[in-house]
């Protein structure tokens, strides 16, 4: 029964692959003269448009938002990693899941900021499951190329790999809010709906994240 | 003298947005003001970690094809919990094993209601109770003779031809069935088709 049933499966996953091929194909061939009808070239399209495009069949809109939102998706990742492998490793696991997950999309909020919602969960999971305990060595070996002294340019190193340690050692939510404020620049208002909580409880985090930056940076 | 700022008015301080009011007292309260430029001390120190080290290009050339690669990927692994939606008629099969478990979960009570010894109007003694209450009365979980039979009657109805009938595809049932459907109608089918997949796989 087991194989009987797993070989019926895989023929008719096959069969069901196949058909997804064909109508997909049929799919993204309509797509792409609704796109040369409307002389809408999906690269400067808005991220609404790639979105209704995405879940009408069409992957050349997927991948045109990973080409817009790879950077920022890598960067908060990184932020929360400290690592090239790690946050590379989060932002593809973001845009899976955002894959999977575009469908849900209601559009209240921009594309970025529900991606950075999804990159936010996905690091806060990985940073509670995951903590290193030494700061990786790329870090410690990036330097500052903006000052002209040497000197300079070290000294801002040390600060930097301090100021490191320190936010690692903040509360998820407090880490969260300093580094989608401070970093991502983004807005309280942006902030609350990517964490999923009210403006003026942003504002208390990131008060005490800084309380607590301060007494972690003079301990 | 007005209370010192709240956490939140710290923040509107550091960044320019205090009401008038509020900036009133901070203008004369020297405790207020220490502490928020203590707090602009932090941020300018946050500065210094400001930058990032950039991938290399072609990390972002690689990037578009690795996160292709994890959704077909992810794509082609089946769940374990919905290897059986693939089948046809599972959705007749979802119905028939609820209502199976729901009258199977019916005799089972009314199985226990029965066996149940009937003394609620009995006195109760505290210890008596206590024992009684700690070990389960086992035979009152065990199905009698009329319920087994109602069950084991459910099954026999069940024969085997017809379980394999709808737990195995026919030859090219799946290609007949989606050669009637519409352009428009295959479509929805695989927007819907895709939409299980990824319930299943979550």
């Amino acid at each position: 029964m087991g194989m009987g049933s797993g070989a019926n499966g895989a023929a008719a996953a096959e069969r069901l692959h196949g058909w997804g091929t064909r109508v997909n194909a049929t799919s993204q061939a309509s797509e792409a003269t609704a796109v040369r009808a409307t002389h809408l070239d999906l690269t400067s399209a808005e991220d609404r448009v790639l979105v209704a495009a995405f879940l009408a069949g069409s992957h050349d809109a997927f991948n045109v938002i990973v080409a817009r939102h790879q950077r920022q998706v890598y960067q908060i990742c990184f932020r929360f990693v400290r690592n090239h492998e790690d946050a590379a490793d989060l932002a593809q696991d973001v845009f899976v899941r955002a894959f999977k997950g575009l469908k849900n999309f209601k559009g209240n909020s921009t594309l970025g900021t529900w991606l950075y919602r999804v990159g936010v969960n996905c690091c806060l999971n990985r940073v509670a499951t995951k903590r290193p305990a030494t700061e990786p060595i790329e870090e410690s070996r990036h330097v500052d190329q903006r000052a002209d002294d040497p000197l300079r340019a070290v000294v801002r190193g040390e600060k930097a790999a301090q100021v490191r340690r320190a936010i690692a050692k903040l509360p998820p939510k407090q880490r969260a809010t300093l580094l989608l404020r401070v970093y991502q620049e983004l807005s309280h208002e942006e902030i609350a709906g990517i964490l999923g909580s009210s403006v003026g409880a942003v504002k208390a985090n990131f008060f005490h994240a800084l309380r607590n930056l301060k007494r972690l940076l003079q301990s | 003298m007005t209370t010192h700022l709240s956490a939140r008015e710290f923040v509107d301080a550091i960044e320019g947005g205090l009401t008038v009011d509020r900036q009133r007292h901070l203008d004369v309260c020297a405790a207020c003001q220490t502490e928020v430029e203590t707090l602009r001390t932090i941020v300018v120190d946050l500065d210094s970690d400001a930058d990032l080290p950039e991938p290399s290009p072609l990390f972002w050339e690689h990037f578009q094809s690795r996160v292709n690669a994890a959704v077909r990927e992810e794509a082609m692994v089946p769940s374990r919990a919905a290897w059986w939606r693939t089948l046809p008629g599972a959705g007749a099969m979802r119905t028939w094993l609820t209502a199976g478990a729901t009258v199977a979960a019916l005799v089972m009570v009314t199985a226990i209601y029965l066996r149940a010894p009937v003394d609620a109007g009995r006195p109760v003694d505290a210890g008596a109770a206590l024992e009684e209450t700690v070990v389960p009365d086992e035979a009152a979980l065990v199905l009698g003779g009329a319920e087994w039979e109602f069950v084991s009657g459910m099954l026999e109805t069940l024969q085997e031809d017809d379980v394999r009938r709808v737990l195995t595809p026919s030859r090219n049932a799946v290609d007949a069935a989606m050669g009637n459907l519409s352009e428009s109608e295959r479509k929805t089918f695989l927007r819907l088709l895709q939409a299980e997949m990824v319930a299943g796989m979550e």
